[in-house]
């Protein structure tokens, strides 16, 4: 299947670029706040945690994905898969399976360090750390289908539009009213991975859905833009 | 019998906002190679991208072999070499290629196949595995050309071809295209290189400001722009007493003397000339040594028809 192709396309571009490393270094800030908070007897998953869910991982994503992917389209460099005979819709999906694998890697990179970080500095609840690397893959795949929706709808400024976003639905819009959490995928992420939602470990007013509804959410954040993005690029003009 | 149309434009606009791209453009294109010309903005690029799809059209329609673009049928006989010279730069050439073939329905094998056989029909058989960010620009310019000849298209597209090649790197992409006109595609090469399309073909379209100007033969163009008498050289040992002969022809519009051995006069009827000369120069015993017509020529024409495009031909 084409899609397939373009998944090893990406994936293969993905890993002779320079700044896809730089970028993944990112998954070391979470763990090295987490150290120092909890080396002072807060716990580093309360600071790492949130940082890594609600921060890092959004960048990390926006900046890997939705930039390469807008680029692709501002430099015309993706006429070189629409004019294949296969339907514009499975280009996207390519990019966003070749751009899950690369993000994926680095989000449970981040996960892992953090987790190391944790058992350095306090108790390592094994069980529960179980479950961080399958909740940062769906958050990987949420994070990955919005940017390439981005990327493909907003070319001429990927990033900036996609951390604009992320940054009302994970920050500005669940401080704003604690309900809107529900709206929020680093929220939900927290649900399934056991990872503090609020800074500092504080409680969160709202009550937490069952598992099952946080891995739907993250699911329709991947799917819905990736549809959106790709009912408008079939009929639009490339230029 | 009617040549096979390939390509056809059927009363196609396409408007970007308030700039008109392409107007009201109807046209058909056969097998064997047309040369796409016209100043910048003219439409040419516009053209190109409607018949790919990478544009709609904001009216009329496109058909390739009688299908209506874009399609995915006519995909698999479009191949397409676009003006970018931006790739995928983290990849080698062969690693480029064999992606795109792969996306164009072939499997690994014959993927790679095809990728390498292409590339070696474009001459770079030597930088196969070499990354296309090294590349020259002729050496870009030869890799667009091998991935839209991958899937072997009946019809081939390439826009700018020539752009940024040295002489030599033009005089081989110039034979890898009559290679293609000579298999019996239908080629339409989009570029500014007058003398290279020349070389090429005689078949051109004109466009002027998203119109078409004229299409067909470029002598047969050149013979219908009456309103630019043509020119006709001459070297002889006896300038000025072929020109007081000829002066007595009512075709003649202007006459002159370029160099002591030379005449140059402008007719509107280049026949009855050519029939004259020869009758003439016999009876005032003038010695011809040479003849030609400097302006049946592509520049010439298409000088003539974007200038003053109001006497547009077809």
């Amino acid at each position: 299947m084409s899609a397939l192709t373009v998944a090893r396309t990406v994936l293969l571009r993905a890993s002779r670029r320079p700044s896809t490393y730089v970028i993944s270094a990112l998954a070391f800030v979470p763990a090295l706040f987490g150290a120092i908070l909890g080396s002072q007897g807060h716990g580093a998953l309360a600071g790492g945690g949130p940082l890594a869910l609600r921060l890092v991982a959004p960048l990390m994503v926006a900046a890997m994905v939705a930039g390469p992917v807008g680029e692709s389209f501002e430099n015309r460099t993706v006429v070189y898969w629409f004019t294949r005979p296969f339907p514009r819709w499975q280009v996207l999906a390519g990019e966003a399976l070749g751009h899950f694998a690369v993000a994926s890697l680095a989000l449970v990179l981040a996960g892992a360090l953090l987790a190391v970080a944790n058992a350095l500095t306090g108790t390592a609840d094994l069980a529960s750390l179980a479950r961080i690397p399958v909740g940062l893959v769906l958050e990987a795949a949420a994070l990955v289908g919005f940017s390439v929706a981005i990327g493909a709808l907003v070319p001429k400024h990927p990033v900036l539009a996609a951390l604009v976003v992320l940054m009302l639905s994970e920050g500005a819009l669940p401080m704003v009213w604690d309900k809107l959490s529900y709206l929020s995928l680093a929220y939900h992420t927290s649900v399934l991975t056991g990872l503090p939602f609020s800074f500092l470990g504080g409680a969160s007013d709202v009550a937490a859905p069952p598992l099952a509804v946080s891995a739907a959410v993250l699911l329709v954040w991947a799917a819905a833009p990736l549809a959106v993005a790709s009912a408008v690029v079939r009929d639009r003009d490339l230029g | 019998m009617n040549p096979e149309v390939v390509i056809e434009f059927n009363a196609v606009s396409k408007w970007y906002g308030v700039v008109l791209g392409l107007r009201e453009v109807s046209l058909r294109i056969g097998r064997g190679i047309t040369g796409l010309l016209g100043p910048n903005g003219a439409g040419k690029s516009t053209l190109l991208k409607v018949l790919t799809g990478e544009v709609s059209p904001s009216r009329g329609e496109v058909k390739v072999f009688g299908q209506r673009v874009p399609s995915l049928d006519a995909f698999k006989r479009i191949g397409y070499a676009p003006e970018i010279e931006v790739f995928f730069e983290e990849l080698t050439a062969r690693e480029f290629v064999t992606a795109l073939a792969q996306a164009s329905g072939m499997d690994g094998a014959t993927a790679r196949r095809r990728a390498e056989e292409t590339l070696h029909e474009v001459g770079l058989e030597k930088a196969l595995d070499r990354r296309v960010s090294t590349y020259s620009k002729g050496m870009r310019q030869r890799t667009k050309l091998a991935q839209a000849l991958l899937h072997d298209p009946d019809v081939v597209l390439l826009d700018e071809p020539m752009t940024g090649l040295d002489p030599l790197a033009r005089a081989h992409m110039g034979e890898l295209i009559q290679k293609l006109g000579a298999r019996g595609k239908a080629v339409v090469v989009s570029s500014h290189i007058l003398d290279e399309v020349e070389m090429m073909t005689s078949q051109i379209v004109v466009l002027y400001k998203g119109q078409l100007l004229a299409q067909g033969d470029v002598h047969a163009i050149r013979a219908m722009i009456d309103r630019h008498p043509h020119r006709v050289a001459l070297t002889c040992d006896a300038p000025r007493a072929l020109a007081a002969a000829l002066v007595g022809l009512p075709s003649i519009a202007a006459l002159r003397f370029p160099s002591d051995t030379t005449l140059e006069f402008e007719t509107r009827d280049p026949d009855a000339c050519y029939g004259a000369i020869p009758k003439l120069a016999l009876a005032h015993n003038v010695k011809i040594t040479a003849l030609s017509s400097p302006d049946d020529n592509l520049a010439a024409v298409f000088r003539y028809l974007t200038t003053d495009p109001r006497g547009g031909v077809s």
